[in-house]
Formats: structure tokens, sequence, C-alpha cells
């Protein structure tokens, strides 16, 4: 009688221990939310640019490609917000579509970076050893170029399309994600728990994947949003530079780019808003990815 | 110790061969054939070339050998110094390259002085005044600037100094030697947004080398004896926390020397990243490997100087 009645307890409290563990971690996540405020606004930020570009063609109010040539350079107003440029079109509605591209790119560009790199990270880190040391001198040499030079070898070499573009920017994340996913496979490869799996005698693919990789999931989200500024960035430079996204699809970078230039003082708007479009997006993800690290790396905080 | 700078000097030539190999590999084992480029001019200019003409230029190139010949020709010449002629104009590379690594070393250089006038001081106060109003602004002011494209910021300014000034950068560049005025009046503009980008991360840097160093032993030892805070601080703290920021700095301007491509653009300045993407432009590869090469090779000529440097300079650090 009394065994059942102690399973009954036991699964009582583990049962409370559950419900506790699902509150706090309700109440953590409020409890960040209102001590960073910071993350909070760049979580917003983030969360709004993602709205405006699944909704682009129901928030933008006209065609981004329509020329408009009796609204030539005219100044933002209540119905074009944001002023048209040289073409006489829309500039609120391109940068509602820029949206579009930017994150894209930046997303899978990030995915297919990190992603790549995490793979390569973690065998690295594992086998350590000779394997390890061959990847480590490829991701110096990998780094010893800058993103853009490295990004425009590889649009040089295939061309601009936007799988191209990704693949470039992707390129240059991919050495960050190798750093940071080995170096925490290191460590992680030396805890207890690994060594006991290999002790019963775990394949190295298993004790990787089921022991190491989910462990690595806090770096990994780490890098991620810290890198996806940067790939946004370094698409706005390519698309400035004219090898990044072609028109007419509209790019942030490429609105800012040739022509645009000369109408710096007189119609300043065509560049005043793309610019600004890139930098609050880039500045949500760098915000967002702070209060990411901060919650998801104890160690760091306050650094 | 002896063997640790001979293991690392050793490690500088595969490094540096991996990215030989991966220049060369990137630029040829792609879609798409550069005489028909070079002939058609990337233009769908009808077919007024025979094939004869095509395999006259492929062979013009050595683009008819294997690839393997082709790249062992190349790396000859380019450890004898030899970086090949440009496609498009003829002319030798290198020589059209050094005066344009001298104007983007100097536009680096600039930069990071720049940038350390500012991170310096800031990254300090930030980190003495850690957690007060000051330091969320300084903190707060260095993730903007690293979020604004520099080739916006670059815009904006020269809007600013349009309107306020009524002040244009002069449209041809002036040598440094010849017209060393001129040459400074275009440069420290764009120095000045180049160094605005760099001075958040060493800001953020120094910061964090600060606060580390201000907890350590020595430092609670020195206000135990009763010394000045700025004492302490100049003496004690400073002197250990701004090693790594120094070294970051000298990277910087290295780094730069490739990384500053926009903003030559904006600013039009006859750097290596304009030339870089002049021949990236024009499909011209001879240009674009020799580029790249010099910057990697200078990046990790670096790397091996500062490896060094820790090696001499921090005991502490032990090498097996």
């Amino acid at each position: 009688m009394t065994l059942p009645n102690i399973a009954r307890q036991a699964d009582e409290r583990t049962e409370a221990t559950l419900e506790r563990r699902r509150m706090t971690f309700t109440r953590m996540t409020l409890h960040h939310l209102r001590t960073k405020p910071l993350g909070t606004a760049g979580l917003l930020m983030v969360l709004a640019i993602t709205v405006v570009a699944i909704f682009a063609p129901a928030i933008a109010p006209f065609d981004y490609q329509a020329q408009n040539y009796e609204a030539v350079r005219s100044s933002p107003n209540s119905t074009q917000l944001f002023g048209t440029d040289q073409f006489g079109r829309d500039v609120f509605s391109r940068v509602v579509y820029g949206a579009r591209i930017s994150l894209i790119v930046g997303f899978f560009s990030v995915l297919a970076g990190t992603g790549v790199g995490a793979v390569i990270g973690l065998f690295s880190g594992y086998f350590m050893g000779k394997t390890d040391a061959v990847i480590q001198r490829l991701v110096d040499m990998w780094m010893s170029l800058p993103d853009l030079i490295l990004a425009l070898v590889f649009v040089a070499a295939l061309g601009n399309s936007i799988p191209n573009i990704i693949l470039a920017i992707g390129a240059t994340i991919l050495p960050r994600g190798v750093r940071v996913i080995r170096s925490s496979t290191i460590s992680l490869r030396e805890t207890d728990y690994v060594m006991a799996a290999r002790a019963i005698g775990s394949s190295d693919l298993r004790i990787i994947l089921r022991h190491i990789a989910p462990n690595t999931m806090a770096p990994f989200l780490i890098i991620m949003s810290s890198m996806f500024g940067t790939a946004i960035l370094t698409e706005a430079g390519l698309s400035f530079l004219g090898l990044g996204i072609a028109e007419p699809t509209p790019s942030w970078g490429r609105m800012l780019t040739g022509q645009a230039a000369q109408y710096l003082s007189t119609a300043p708007w065509i560049l005043v808003f793309p610019g600004l479009a890139i930098s609050v997006t880039v500045l949500g993800f760098a915000f967002a990815g702070d209060a990411l690290r901060d919650i998801l790396d104890p160690r760091q905080r306050g650094r | 110790m002896r063997a640790y700078i001979l293991r690392r000097m050793a490690l500088f030539v595969p490094t540096a061969f991996g990215v030989s190999v991966f220049i060369f590999l990137m630029l040829h084992v792609i879609p798409g054939d550069y005489a028909t480029t070079l002939l058609l001019g990337g233009r769908d200019r009808a077919l007024v070339a025979t094939e004869e003409d095509f395999a006259r230029v492929r062979s013009q190139l050595g683009l008819d050998k294997p690839l393997h010949i082709q790249y062992a020709t190349w790396a000859g010449k380019l450890l004898r110094g030899d970086l090949g002629v440009s496609w498009i104009n003829r002319q030798p590379v290198l020589e059209r390259m050094l005066p344009r690594i001298a104007v983007s070393a100097q536009l680096g250089l600039m930069a990071v002085l720049i940038a350390s006038i500012i991170a310096i001081p800031g990254g300090v106060i930030a980190a003495v005044r850690q957690d007060t109003f000051i330091d969320y602004v300084l903190r707060f002011v260095s993730m903007i600037f690293e979020s604004m494209p520099n080739f916006w910021i670059g815009l904006l300014l020269i809007v600013g100094l349009l309107t306020i000034f009524d002040w244009i950068p002069p449209i041809s560049y002036a040598n440094l030697w010849e017209d060393p005025w001129d040459n400074l009046m275009i440069l420290i503009f764009p120095a000045m947004v180049v160094g605005a980008r760099s001075s958040a991360g060493m800001l953020r840097m120094t910061r964090s080398s600060v606060l580390e160093a201000l907890r350590e032993d020595y430092v609670r030892t020195a206000e135990a004896k009763g010394l000045y805070r700025s004492r302490i601080l100049f003496i004690h703290v400073l002197r250990n926390a701004l090693l790594p920021v120094v070294t970051l700095a000298g990277f910087e301007i290295v780094f730069l020397m490739g990384g500053q491509v926009v903003i030559e653009q904006v600013f039009n300045i006859p750097g290596l990243g304009n030339l870089f993407i002049q021949a990236v432009g024009s499909r011209d590869f001879p240009v674009i490997q020799a580029i790249v090469m010099f910057i990697a090779g200078v990046v990790l000529l670096a790397n091996l100087v500062v490896d060094l440097m820790y090696a001499w300079l921090d005991p502490r650090i032990r090498y097996t």
C-alpha cells in the first residue's frame, strides 16, 4: 500500500517541479524583457521589419517598379511618405519591398554560413589532431580576407544572382561559425557525460549528434544573431557597389548607389530612408543579439 | 621558444599556399570563358570573333594549358615578384598596385589614429564608470556607429559638408609628397568615416580589457597601499589593459587596406579597393588575383608578427 503512494507522491513532486519550472521560464522571460529594455526594443524592431517584409504587397501603397514621371524627386508628402526617386518611383514602397531582400539574403546566408561552419567546427573540435590542424589553417586563410573582398571574389567568379550572393555572404560567415562551435565542442568533449557515453561504447558520431551538438545550441544561436547584421551590411555594400542584387529588385544598398548620390543635396530623401532602414534593421539585430547572449550565456553578462 | 618561433613561421607557408590555391581555383573553375568575356567585352556583340580568335586569345593568356600548369606558372611568377599584366590594358599589375597600396595604407593609418583617439579614452571612461549613464551612452553610440553602413555615413557627411560649409571634396587626388595639405583634406573625411566604425569595436575591447585589469589582485594591492586612483589607473591598469587594444589597432590598419573598398568608392579615392572594384567590374583576373594575394599575405604576415611579439613580450604565455 505504501509503494504506490510513494510513487504517486513522487509523481506529484515531479509535476510540481515541472510546473514551477514552467512558471520560472515565463517569469524569467518577462524578467528579461523588463530588465533588458534594449533587447526588447531590438526584438520588437526585428519583428516589425519581418512583418513589413512578409506583408510588403499589402503595406506598400505603390508598385515598387512603377515610374511616375509627373512626380520625379518629389519631397515626402501625404501620399508618398518618403517622397519619390529620380524615376518617380515611390521610395516608401521600395523601402518596404527592400526589407524582403535584406531579410532573405541575411537569413539564408547566416543559416548556410553558421550551419556549415557549425558542422565543420563540431568535427574539428571533437577529433582534434591533424584534421583539426588542417581545418584551422583553412580557417586562418579564410579569415585573412576582409568580408567584402571575399564576397566580391565569389560574385566576380559566379555572377550576382541572389543564390550566388547568399553563397558569397555565407562564405564570409562560415569561418566564424567554425571557430565558435569548435571552441565549445572542445570544452564539451571533456565533460563527464561525454566520457560516460564513450565508456558505454557510443560511437563518435552518436556522441557528437546526441551529446555535443544539442549543447552547442546556445553559442550557435548567439553567433547566428550577431552575424545577421553583418550579413545585411555586406549585402548592402555589395549592392551599393553595383555588384550585388540587380535592378529592378529593390535592395536598400542598391537604392543608395549610382545616380542617387547626385541628388544628395536636392533630394536627400532618396538616400536618407534606405540608409535608415539598413541602420535600424542592423541595430535591431544587434540589440536582440546582445540580449540573447545575456540570457543564454550567463558568463558573458555585463561584459 | 626557438622551436615555437620556427614552427609558427613554418605555419605561414601552407596558409599562404592555401590562399593562393583558393583564389586561383575560384577564378579558374568557373562557368564562362574569359576569352569570350575579353573578346566580346561581356556584351553580346554578335559573333564578330571567329573560333580562331578565341583560340588565339586563350593561348596568349595560357588558358589552353591544364589547370595545374597554369597554377604553377602563376605561382612561380608570384614568388619571383612578377604579378603578371592586366588583361585589360596590358600594364604590369605591380606597377598599378604600388601607388594604390600607399594610398590605402595612409587612409588605414589615419582611420585607425582617429579610431584610437575616440575609442581608447572612451573605453577607459566606460570601464571606470561601469554601469553609469555615461557607460550606457558610450556603448549605445558605438552600437549605432556599427549599425550604419559606412558608405551611407560617408554620403551623409558629404551632404553635411556641402550644405553647412559649402565644401566639396576635391575631385582629383593629390599626392602626399607633392601636396600634403590637399592630400590630408581629401583623406581626412573618409578616414573619419572608417575610423568611426573601427572605434566601435575598439571601444568595446578597451572597456572589457580595462574592466578585467581593474579586478586584478595587483590593483587591490595598489589600492591597499593607498596609491592615488589616477596613478593606479594610468600606471597599473592601462599598461596591462591596452596591450590587446594596441594589437587590435595594428591589425585594423592592415585589415583596412582591403576593408575600405566601399568608402574609397564613395569618396573617389584611388586606393587598392578602388582598383579591386574596377578589376571585378571588368573581370580582370590577374589584377583580382594579385590584390587578393597581397591583402591575404599582409594580414597573415601581421598575424605572424603579432604572435611572435607576444611570445617575446609576454613571458607568462608558455609555448609547447
